[in-house]
């Protein structure tokens, strides 16, 4: 039966949660989601933490919400578009905080399926530690550069860039023309390559070497 | 090319957005220019480096508080049981095809609107009850009450007509038809069309008796009323019909023609006679129709006077004989209750001297054809009009008394007509105040008969019963001593 419930599509789950009252479809559906969600707040806020917590906000919502919704033919743009709203707010909220830069205490890495704070990861493996601080070292440093930009160019970015969804989906999820996530995208990857220190002809090896 | 919209096609190459005819164009652009190369790996670097960020992964503790914060909130779905139905193929063809089908339902609905609204817009009235004598009832299908019938009510469908000992009532459509039943009877009101073209109407008498007269405007309407035994379907004509014990039925005619249907029947075959005019046929239990008789001249004129009085109201007289008026209004004022409002339509009088100017002659006119129709607001309306108009004038205490008389004898507002009745009284002229002052006690021993008649109906062997029936007593002495004088 949970077989069955898995291989349903995220509309017909919706349904089933919506017309069934069935939790079971809705636990599916947050399973489906909760990682794209923390991700896509997570790069966009740059705090785990807040980006956790807001997730379950999320995710509460969509549970209030889901029963009184009339149109369920595109639950995974609705799911995205609460969280862009989520996301909206807490920029707000922001707004009067200064730039929060990412640190190492916020990041997880995963060993042997389980995650564990990279501190304790460095301390316990075998691999080299500078080389895994290294790569966490510009992790930070892309996560930085991304935060300097402003939320429309970065919600674009992550959204088209990092989760990998198309213009029209990701025209949907932020309410915008399909012409302006083309445009704000072309101007969000300039402004992320200037945050880099990225220059026009510089190669890929020669800015991770520096 | 120019510079922007190279940059647009190399990031939509880039995103996997670029359609074959651009992918074409871009593969042959990256092969000719340095600049474009440039570019694409610019716009690249940035995929790169967000590339090699890491997936934040789900904290352990994340399902534990989500399922402890999802449990302390109430369950979402809406209280109604109607509303939280099963799963249905629907639910899952909905979503694809919901704003389609919600434009189509939309259209749908307002076409089926139009349909239904066009009827109505069009449609004719409803039959009003006319003339009540004595005690009828209705028994309102709204309001699901019996309720006192007073002339100008309208009739529905579902409505119940029923009148008690010496009483009787009029009913009538617009134009098409007008029905007196008579006492004792019982009206049930079972379909009205109410189109402009046609008013077919299907009334079921359940006991007693209607004399029935059909009007101009009645072509193309069907009448049927339905007795215990039978029907009789009418298409313009004068009739009456009786039911008495046991449903029997008495059909007499006497303009065109009725045919009269038996509900009794065998291997299916209806039975069915045609009453011509002066003729009259019978139903009893279990039989087909009596072969029609022909009425006695006697029978048929007596029937002819019955019909020939329904409906038809007499115009407002008017008059410059001041003795006859006086005699008149007395005669209306001082009539015993069950009459009055008959004797109120077939002497309605008024006086018009030689000074009374032509435009409330003709104002005059127009409230004596509304009263007519049945239209008695409407007259009282206009009556008000003219008093309005013309103050001061000579005439105005006859007007008020008429109005008067109105608002007490057809529209049962006895405190509005003691309000006239009060002001013709103390206006001084000695030809008509008296007859006010009269009208006003007649009302209130009315009154106070209706009074006394409700404690007898609520408590029939008591203290207060012994009293009330002492008062009825008086009351009716000094009225008969009244009418002497």
């Amino acid at each position: 039966m949970k077989n069955d419930i898995n291989s349903l599509s995220d509309e017909a789950l919706a349904a089933q949660f919506k017309f069934g009252r069935d939790v079971e479809a809705f636990n599916v559906l947050h399973n489906r989601y909760r990682g794209r969600i923390l991700n896509y707040l997570c790069r966009g806020l740059g705090n785990y933490q807040r980006a956790e917590e807001l997730t379950q906000e999320v995710f509460i919502k969509v549970y209030r919400s889901l029963p009184r919704i009339r149109r369920i033919d595109n639950i995974r743009a609705w799911i995205y578009a609460v969280a862009h709203n989520c996301l909206r707010m807490e920029y707000r909220k922001m707004k009067r905080q200064p730039i929060r830069v990412v640190s190492l205490n916020s990041l997880f890495v995963k060993n042997d399926g389980e995650e564990i704070n990279i501190h304790d990861f460095i301390a316990n493996h075998k691999r080299d530690p500078n080389r895994i601080f290294r790569q966490k070292n510009l992790e930070v440093k892309i996560q930085n550069a991304l935060m300097r930009l402003s939320p429309e160019l970065r919600e674009v970015l992550i959204l088209c860039v990092i989760q990998g969804e198309s213009y029209l989906e990701a025209a949907r999820t932020l309410n915008i023309p399909r012409g302006t996530v083309s445009t704000r995208l072309i101007r969000a990857r300039n402004k992320f390559n200037q945050a880099l220190g990225i220059k026009p002809g510089q190669s890929i090896n020669e800015f991770v070497n520096e | 090319m120019n510079k922007r919209k190279q940059t647009i096609l190399l990031q939509r190459l880039l995103d996997g957005e670029a359609s074959a005819k651009e992918r074409v164009e871009t593969d042959h652009l990256l092969e000719d220019s340095d600049r474009a190369r440039r570019e694409f790996d610019y716009l690249r670097q940035s995929d790169t480096q967000l590339g090699r960020l890491g997936h934040f992964p789900v904290s352990s503790t994340y399902d534990r508080t989500f399922r402890e914060k999802l449990e302390a909130i109430p369950a979402p779905w809406p209280e109604k049981e109607e509303e939280a139905k099963g799963l249905t193929w629907l639910d899952f063809m909905l979503p694809l095809t919901v704003a389609r089908i919600g434009r189509v339902a939309a259209m749908l609905i307002l076409l089926a609107g139009a349909v239904i609204a066009l009827p109505f817009l069009t449609r004719g009235t409803l039959p009003r009850i006319g003339t009540v004598t004595g005690t009828a009832h209705i028994y309102s299908a709204r309001e699901a009450d019996w309720i006192k019938a007073s002339a100008g009510m309208t009739v529905r469908a579902g409505d119940i007509l029923r009148t008690s000992g010496a009483s009787s009532l009029e009913l009538a459509s617009a134009t098409r038809y007008v029905l007196k039943i008579s006492g004792n009877s019982e009206l049930v009101v079972r379909r009205v069309v109410r189109s402009r073209r046609t008013g077919d109407t299907t009334l079921a008498l359940k006991t007693g008796s209607m004399a029935t007269r059909t009007m101009d405007g009645f072509e193309g309407s069907v009448l049927s009323i339905d007795t215990p035994l039978g029907r009789s379907i009418v298409r313009g004509t004068a009739f009456k019909l009786e039911v008495g014990p046991e449903g029997m039925t008495n059909l007499s005619v006497a303009e065109d023609l009725v045919v009269l249907i038996s509900f009794y029947r065998q291997k299916d075959t209806p039975a069915t006679v045609q009453v011509n005019e002066g003729w009259t046929s019978a139903l009893h239990q279990e039989s087909y129709p009596e072969k029609p008789r022909r009425m006695t001249a006697g029978q048929l004129k007596v029937l002819i006077e019955e019909l020939d009085d329904l409906g038809r109201r007499p115009e407002l007289i008017a008059t410059d004989d001041q003795g006859a008026l006086r005699e008149q209004f007395l005669t209306l004022i001082l009539s015993d209750t069950p009459n009055r409002v008959d004797e109120l339509l077939k002497k309605p009088v008024l006086f018009v001297g030689p000074s009374t100017p032509p435009e409330v002659k003709d104002l005059l006119v127009q409230a004596g054809e509304l009263v007519r129709k049945g239209d008695y607001t409407g007259s009282v309306r206009l009556l008000r009009r003219i008093l309005d108009k013309y103050p001061d004038r000579h005439y105005n205490s006859t007007l008020e008394l008429l109005l008067g008389s109105y608002y007490y004898g057809l529209l049962d507002l006895p405190k509005q007509a003691l309000a006239i009745f009060d002001r013709v009284a103390r206006s001084g002229d000695p030809r008509w105040s008296s007859l006010a002052r009269i009208a006003i006690a007649r009302i209130h021993e009315r009154m106070a008969e209706e009074s006394y008649r409700k404690v007898l109906d609520m408590d029939q062997a008591g203290v207060d019963a012994v009293k009330a029936n002492e008062r009825l007593d008086t009351l009716s002495k000094s009225t008969k001593s009244g009418k002497n004088n």
